[in-house]
């Protein structure tokens, strides 16, 4: 049996990498679709769409004196309605459609079922925190104005214009040692490309919302300035957007755990490169079942129905063999990742031991799928056919697009939604885990990922088993 | 005799109500070539596809070795059975000695046999010098011949061939012929299917004719000949034989001892010489013939005489 079995694999291995269909799979498309989205990176997330992310204010308002006014502010608030009327250049399409969320647990939930992109955290003292940082902006602005206009004065003799200058510049000063970090928090999937935009969007409009703050916050406190000791302040606020920048951050937490600090290019090779793995590996079903139509068109099957190879032994070798095509493929496209420089090694073999695994998973449940459908497609468009299933499927579950995927059940404290139905999807995740996330995720986090994907693949497995015994191999015509 | 096959009164309709087979019935027995004769669209295929337990039949039942048609795939007479499709089954990504050794395994042939077994196939078929090359990248004649040494690895008592030389060249053909005639040596009975007369008399021990899916005549070879043509037959070839010719020619012949074919009559039973004496003394039939001869019957004649028509698509 097992000998058969192994018999059956090489040869089918060994036509599979022989035909050069297959490599229109592997290198064809995959490598121009790695080297098209990996050129224009950014190509992707230019959709003209409002993007829905979660919002969570936790923000404490705070309050700031000017001479004798107090200002009360609450930042978290002023962000969510900036945010709110943010539009896409030259368009009347809004950049976020905002959810409210008022827990992190209802935040993490609402990512798991896709309903939301990321959700922004705003913490506790961030009105606080961002004063503090407009103070010190607004300190940095003005400071070196009034110092020279002070000096400059004193240099023409004009003593009692210095004064002024001097005087206002003693009040500023007490900005000048001002502490704080501007951050907010994006709660979101980073195996899930949505995520990976909304954080690349929070940055951007982080620090525009900043600087517009900083600069009205810089203008009020010049009028203010200039009126009190009556002088004029000339300054221009364009310089401010070089400073700011390594003042703040954007925290991205990664839904049931920690927090990670990754390039927003790294990050987006993670969602690419997987995706294009197990896509080319879905796109070798086509292969299959070519394969299969040849078999049944040609009466090999009908030639092998007359040796000692029973149903199993056939549909087993078959299924193994593709599961190490999957593998071969994915190790050809792995490699030209790396050469590309799309993705960075890392020394625990753990994780490409359970690679393997989830690879040679993924290509047994493309053949029991493609076996499946051989079994009631029989023409010389079964290939189209299942190309056009596989295309599409594969286009739902890559996470390039957000698509709704509730929760469907639940087992071992693993949650099933309804998007697992084509487990390819566990497939790509584990392998954004395991490959390209590898400082983020231990092996364990893809426990649940894997537990999925060998339970569909059996009961795919199955379900070919059944269909193509009863269909093709059992059946008198 | 020993019966190898049994075909009871088998009929196939396909679902698309085209009727393959009518009321078929003969026996294949052991060690004996059996040739099934007809022309494209025969119902060929479809019998044997019955025979292997591939079609199942509308009606009547078939035996191999006495199983039934029914139980024949899930019983070990299958193994004593190979079938060679008139398409070559071959894989054609893996090599000529892979394809040998692939379908061997399936037989659960020890290694140590089977690489013995292997050897002489590639020798047999003159297939060893191309051991290693891959199956797609074969002449007809060579894919051909490992389609049916890959038939022979598991010695079978019983061979089907669907059209063994169809496609080949003469050279290709002459050396599948000298093949089947040693399998026929070692006392292998097999079925054929051909629509090349010479093939069947060359080979056959007994020929079914078969037309629009019914068993005309059965019977040896040289017996189907000069039962229904005689030892000679005459031939006359016309330019644009029409039915005036057609008239002047036979007139004096029984319309049963006549067969027209395209632009060919074939005479039987008669006195030749007068027909053509009557050809010569007229000038009009003399302008417009262009060959004529008297040979011996052949097997096309019989078939022509039997169905009317002809067996290859000429
Ligand atoms: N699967 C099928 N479904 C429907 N009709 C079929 C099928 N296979 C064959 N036929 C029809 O049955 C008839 C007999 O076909 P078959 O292939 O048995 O003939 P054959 O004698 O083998 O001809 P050839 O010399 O061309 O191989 C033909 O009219 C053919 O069109
Ligand atoms: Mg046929």
């Amino acid at each position: 049996m097992i000998m058969a079995i192994l018999r059956i694999m090489i040869s089918k291995f060994k036509s599979a990498i022989r035909s050069k269909e297959l490599y229109v799979y592997i290198i064809g498309f995959p490598l121009i679709f790695m080297l098209i989205y990996g050129s224009f990176a950014w190509a992707l997330y230019s959709e003209i769409q409002p993007i829905t992310i979660g919002y969570l204010n936790m923000d404490k308002e705070c309050s700031y004196k000017i001479g004798n006014s107090t200002y009360h502010i609450n930042y978290g608030e002023d962000f969510y309605r900036y945010l709110k009327e943010l539009r896409y250049e030259e368009t009347n399409v809004n950049v976020f459609k905002i959810v409210n969320v008022s827990s992190r647990e209802e935040a993490e939930s609402r990512v798991g079922r896709l309903e939301i992109a990321a959700a922004i955290q705003v913490p506790i003292g961030f009105s606080n925190n961002l004063t503090r940082a407009l103070e010190s902006f607004t300190y940095y602005s003005l400071a070196g104005i009034l110092n020279s206009r002070a000096q400059e004065a004193y240099e023409n003799g004009n003593y009692e214009e210095a004064n002024k200058y001097w005087s206002a510049l003693a009040e500023l000063s007490e900005f000048a040692n001002a502490s704080f970090s501007i951050r907010i928090n994006l709660i979101g999937d980073p195996t899930y490309s949505k995520a990976m935009q909304a954080y690349e969007l929070c940055w951007k409009y982080l620090v525009s919302y900043v600087i517009s703050k900083s600069k009205s916050f810089t203008n009020l406190y010049a009028e203010y300035l200039s009126k009190k000791y009556n002088i004029s302040i000339e300054f221009s606020n364009e310089t401010l957007s070089l400073s700011i920048e390594q003042s703040f951050q954007v925290a991205f937490h990664r839904i049931g755990g920690g927090g990670l600090k990754e390039s927003f290019t790294k990050m987006y090779f993670a969602i690419l490169v997987p995706g294009q793995i197990i896509q080319s590996v879905m796109m070798s079903g086509v292969s299959v079942i070519s394969m299969i139509y040849v078999e049944i068109e040609r009466r090999l099957i009908e030639r092998i129905k007359l040796t000692k190879v029973s149903s199993p032994e056939y549909i087993g070798g078959v299924l193994l063999s593709w599961g190490v095509v999957a593998l071969f493929q994915s190790t050809i496209l792995l490699l030209s990742a790396i050469a590309l420089g799309y993705v960075t090694l890392t020394a625990d073999i753990t994780y490409y031991f359970l690679s393997i695994v989830v690879i040679v998973t993924a290509g047994i449940l493309t053949a029991s799928f493609s076996l499946t459908v051989a079994s009631f497609v029989r023409s010389e468009i079964s290939n189209a056919i299942i190309m056009i299933m596989l295309i599409t499927l594969s286009l739902i579950i890559a996470g390039y697009f957000p698509i709704p995927n509730p929760i469907i059940g639940e087992l071992f404290g693993v949650k099933f939604a309804a998007l697992d139905i084509a487990p390819w999807r566990r497939a790509i995740i584990a392998l954004r885990k395991l490959l390209m996330l590898t400082s983020i995720y231990t092996p364990i986090d893809v426990l649940p990922d894997l537990l999925i994907l060998f339970l569909w693949t059996i009961i795919y497995t199955i379900i070919s088993f059944i269909t193509f015994s009863l269909m093709i191999l059992k059946k008198r015509e | 005799m020993e019966v190898a096959i049994s075909v009871r009164n088998v009929s196939k309709v396909y679902s698309n109500n085209i009727r393959a087979l009518s009321k078929v019935s003969f026996d294949v027995y052991k060690s004996e070539i059996f040739t099934l004769l007809g022309p494209n669209g025969a119902g060929k295929t479809t019998l044997i596809r019955i025979i292997i337990g591939q079609l199942e039949p509308s009606e009547g039942e078939v035996y191999v070795l006495g199983v039934s048609g029914r139980d024949f795939l899930k019983s070990d007479v299958r193994l004593k059975v190979s079938y060679v499709p008139q398409e070559n089954i071959i894989w054609r990504n893996l090599t000529v000695e892979e394809n040998l050794y692939l379908i061997g395994s399936m037989y659960k042939i020890p290694r140590r046999v089977l690489k013995e077994k292997v050897k002489e196939l590639l020798i047999d078929f003159e297939l060893f010098e191309v051991r290693k090359r891959l199956a797609h990248k074969l002449s007809g004649g060579m894919e051909r011949k490992l389609s049916i040494a890959m038939a022979l690895i598991n010695d079978p008592e019983i061979l089907i061939l669907d059209e063994p030389t169809a496609g080949l060249d003469p050279r290709a053909r002459a050396s599948m012929i000298a093949s089947i005639e040693k399998l026929k040596k070692l006392g292998k009975t097999i079925l054929l299917t051909t629509h090349i007369v010479e093939e069947a008399e060359r080979l056959s021990d007994r020929v079914a004719i078969i037309n629009y899916g019914k068993i005309i005549d059965i019977d040896a070879p040289s017996n189907l000949k000069t039962k229904t043509c005689g030892i000679e037959v005459l031939e006359l070839l016309f330019k644009e034989l029409n039915n005036e010719i057609l008239s002047k020619v036979t007139s004096t012949i029984h319309e049963k001892n006549i067969a027209r074919a395209g632009d060919k009559i074939v005479i039987k039973e008669n006195n030749f010489n007068e027909v053509i004496e009557n050809i010569r003394s007229n000038e009009y039939l003399s302008s417009k013939i262009l060959a004529l001869s008297v040979r011996k019957s052949n097997l096309e004649d019989a078939f022509l005489f039997l169905t009317g028509r002809f067996l290859r698509g000429e």
